[in-house]
């Protein structure tokens, strides 16, 4: 009896350190969330942060990035011609304006004076035209499809120069917000002892130079103060961006004082609830912004041929539940490709393939599916919880889906082969609606193979007029939701917790990408403020 | 001598045949590590490109033949994600992931042996239960668990220590030490509950003996009993778990250091898998192989120091 007492007080101690160690790590009490510190309160020009982020630092060249995970870094040393806003719209960086021929077949920018590089090479329009024939020419460019339309680029004089278009391109702006607009250095380019992947040196014009590199874990940047022509950027006197890819060590260490901000998954609806529980608490600042990124149940047309058994899987899933439900509103529901306030999206959108399970089940009988079919969802490892989901929406019209957990290599090999039908994956805006309209179409991208949906993008894109332009890819995208290329989920949120003495954080995200940031406004309070 | 020997010739032909092994089956996994060094939204013909710079295009043996032509030579090529001399790149992360496994190793030799030892002597009392219920604990709670915990008390409660990242001894012992801590805590729970079981049947097994007993008789005390004729004779079943720990532990490494952002080996093979860089994997899987092979030599050799009539010389 006495030995029967005995484990039961040991288990109920043993259980009483569980529950009082879960109690210590609970979220804060409820209330409104705390304000960022506002815009102009004073700065500590010899102050330092450190972010703890997903993306992951490989290299710093500009031209032959490997993933958009690379931009947070290398756009903290190279300025663009142009930055993108918060509507995903050109607005003046390094070039101060621009102007399109009226048969849209050149465009003249005018370049921002006096700005020179960090090795002290100044700005021109020469350096444009270096950078830009680079950038269509280097082996292993990942900007030369960007650059496709550009035949040449002219110098008009040392401020000016016009790129000659072999189709009109009004969007080449946006487009020279990436990494395609991206400018080097001359005298870099000419060096062959400069290796831009792993030591970027004085190359840049950015607020920020590169003090320290390890490749795939962080990066440490120093200001870059007596050539930076932007006054408002480089605000810190040292910036770590340091890759931290599992969610709870990037929250341990925001909490343990190692990290001044960390980027909250915006698919672990808890980590968000958490993220704003530490906002209301002390010490704090959460951060949500919108982005273009849709979550989306990709469904291969190339492999899932008979737009039957496409429509009916869209007429299976109830996205409701999904959104409410697990995600607990963390992200916005959506039944089309362009979320509202972004180009491309359709305000009188009427979902062609709503959710109706009965039509469902008839559209697969009329395919011949009369006793359902089998469908292979994949996934990246350890983003089970919505294809779990999906599969139990799918088996009540009878489609016996199957989940296959990947790493992001075999996902992305096995689907551009053909050898997947159905993906659970985030569909990120590129940096222009005709660019994502491409990557829908492309067999590397969502794959969907559609001659009418490819007629209409390419009417969209070369369309002067802007409200013209805006309105063909708003057809575009009404097609490409009637294609059933893919089933939308909700378009996802950028979440992010800062400790209070983060500055200007409010202009970091970037909203074509959940993790994306450019950091080059943000700074640390003064001590007088803390 | 003997044991020396078959060590010389063990090496080679384990190295050999682990090494084809993980080739093997990093190669034939699913998954073209073309497709995501040659970009996002790359052509087929970049693709291709990049395929052929790296000789992804070769058959599976010209590759490892390759690889191993190189590696013999002391060369492990280049890593393919990171662009860095492999050889560099491991030489960088091993003494995170060595200062680790050895606090770790010593925090499990300690507890393992001081716990089973009291455990066994007290046979039955409530030291003896405690021990039991720890050792339970440790094999069930798993690595991960008990390092988000340990940093939610003594980091983010206590604050007295950090919760991530690791020192170089360089920079300071102090800074090193507190950084390792916590993980090697983490570490060493498995392998220290496995040791204090193994420790407490080994003991309690020689306690029983009549030497013991006759030492007893004597009017030894038990501490000079346990010191003088326990524990020599429980050491070699003590000294081959060990040995097996040690192998566990070095795998151990790649949840922890995961869970404590620690750039060490575990963390860099585990990206590399992810990543299929082989280069990289290889030469991580090389190394582990050989810390594996020189443990368990150390270990034969140990016999022969705990015991010398399981000494070779003895045995002839």
């Amino acid at each position: 009896m006495r030995r029967r007492w005995g484990r039961l007080v040991a288990a109920a101690g043993a259980l009483a350190v569980v529950v009082a160690t879960a109690a210590c790590t609970a979220p804060a009490a409820d209330g409104p969330g705390r304000p960022p510190p506002a815009a102009d309160t004073p700065v500590d020009p010899n102050g330092s942060l450190t972010v703890g982020t997903v993306t992951v630092p490989t290299g710093f060249d500009p031209h032959r990035e490997r993933t958009g995970g690379e931009r947070p870094y290398t756009f903290l040393v190279f300025d663009r011609l142009t930055r993108l806003d918060g509507a995903l719209r050109a607005a003046p960086m390094l070039a101060e304006g621009w102007e399109l021929a009226p048969d849209g077949r050149s465009l003249t920018v005018r370049l921002r004076p006096g700005v020179s590089f960090h090795d002290g090479t100044p700005f021109d329009a020469a350096a444009v035209r270096a950078n830009i024939q680079r950038a269509k020419t280097i082996e292993g460019s990942t900007s030369a499809d960007e650059l496709a339309a550009v035949a040449g680029v002219e110098v008009l004089d040392p401020a000016t120069v016009r790129f000659d278009l072999t189709a009109p391109t009004p969007e080449l702006p946006e487009l020279l917000a990436g990494p395609a607009g991206a400018m080097i250095s001359p005298r870099a380019l000419a060096d062959p002892t400069v290796d831009l992947l792993k030591d970027p040196r004085d190359a840049g014009t950015g607020p920020y130079r590169v003090a320290e590199f390890v490749p795939n874990e962080h990066a440490v940047f120093t200001r870059a103060a007596d050539t930076n022509w932007d006054p408002g950027a480089g605000r810190l006197a040292q910036l770590e961006v340091r890759f931290v890819s599992d969610d709870r060590t990037r929250d341990s260490a925001l909490r343990a004082g190692e990290l001044d901000v960390a980027y909250v998954n915006p698919l672990a609806a808890n980590a968000i609830k958490q993220a704003e529980a530490l906002g209301r608490g002390g010490g704090f600042v959460y951060y949500r912004f919108p982005t273009g990124v849709l979550n989306a149940m990709l469904l291969r047309s190339t492999v899932l041929t008979d737009p039957r058994v496409r429509e009916a899987v869209m007429r299976a899933v109830d996205r409701d539940p999904i959104v409410r439900g697990l995600l607990q509103g963390t992200c916005v529901r959506s039944d089309q490709l362009a979320r509202e306030g972004f180009p491309g999206h359709i305000a009188d959108f009427t979902d062609p393939y709503p959710y109706d399970p009965e039509e469902s089940r008839r559209l697969l009988a009329e395919a011949g599916l009369v006793g359902g079919m089998d469908l292979d969802i994949s996934f990246i490892t350890g983003r089970q919880a919505i294809p779990q989901v999906l599969q139990q929406q799918l088996a009540a019209v009878g489609i016996t889906a199957s989940l296959t957990p990947l790493t992001s290599i075999e996902v992305l090999s096995a689907y551009r082969q053909d050898q997947l039908a159905s993906w659970n994956y985030q569909v990120a805006p590129e940096l222009s609606p005709g660019a994502t309209t491409d990557f829908v179409l492309s067999p590397a991208g969502v794959g969907g193979r559609s001659e009418r949906v490819a007629a209409a993008a390419r009417t969209a894109r070369q369309t002067i007029d802007p409200t013209a332009r805006e309105q063909g890819y708003e057809q575009t995208n009404r097609l490409i939701a009637d294609e059933a290329f893919f089933v939308p989920v909700c378009h996802l949120d950028a979440h992010f917790v800062a400790t209070d003495q983060v500055v200007g954080f409010d202009t970091a995200p970037v909203a074509y990408a959940q993790y994306m940031l450019d950091l080059r406004y943000v700074a640390r309070a003064a001590e007088e403020v803390r | 001598m003997r044991t020396l020997w078959r060590f010389v010739v063990a090496v080679p032909v384990l190295f050999v045949v682990v090494s084809f092994g993980v080739f093997g089956l990093v190669a034939l996994a699913p998954g073209d590590p073309a497709v995501e060094l040659a970009g996002q939204g790359a052509s087929e013909a970049a693709i291709a490109r990049v395929r052929e710079e790296l000789g992804l295009d070769q058959p599976l043996l010209v590759r490892y033949g390759d690889w191993l032509a190189h590696a013999v030579r002391g060369d492990l090529g280049t890593s393919i994600a990171r662009k860095q001399d492999v050889g560099e790149l491991l030489l960088s992360r091993l003494p995170a992931t060595l200062s680790l496994a050895a606090l770790a190793l010593l925090l499990a030799l300690v507890a393992g042996l001081v716990l089973g030892t009291l455990a066994a002597v007290r046979q039955g009392g409530v030291l003896d239960r405690a021990v039991s219920v720890f050792a339970a604990a440790g094999i069930a709670l798993p690595q991960f668990w008990v390092g988000l915990i340990l940093v939610v008390v003594f980091s983010l409660q206590l604050g007295w220590l950090p919760a991530t990242g690791y020192e170089p001894i360089g920079e300071g012992v102090g800074g090193w030490l507190t950084h390792l801590v916590l993980p090697a805590v983490a570490l060493a729970w498995l392998p220290a509950a496995e040791l204090a079981r193994h420790v407490r049947s080994a003991t309690a097994e020689v306690l029983d003996r009549d030497h013991v007993l006759t030492a007893r008789a004597k009017g030894l005390l038990t501490p000079q009993i346990v010191g003088r004729h326990v524990l020599r004779n429980a050491g070699i079943p003590v000294a081959t778990v060990l040995g097996t720990r040690i192998a566990q532990l070095l795998g151990g490494t790649v949840v922890v250091e995961t869970v404590f952002g620690i750039p060490g080996l575990g963390s860099l093979t585990v990206d590399s898998v992810l990543a299929r860089d082989m280069p990289v994997v290889l030469g991580a899987v090389a190394l582990a192989t050989g810390v594996v092979l020189v443990i368990n030599f150390l270990v034969d050799r140990s016999y022969g120091l705990i015991d010398p009539r399981t000494a070779e010389g003895a045995r002839a």
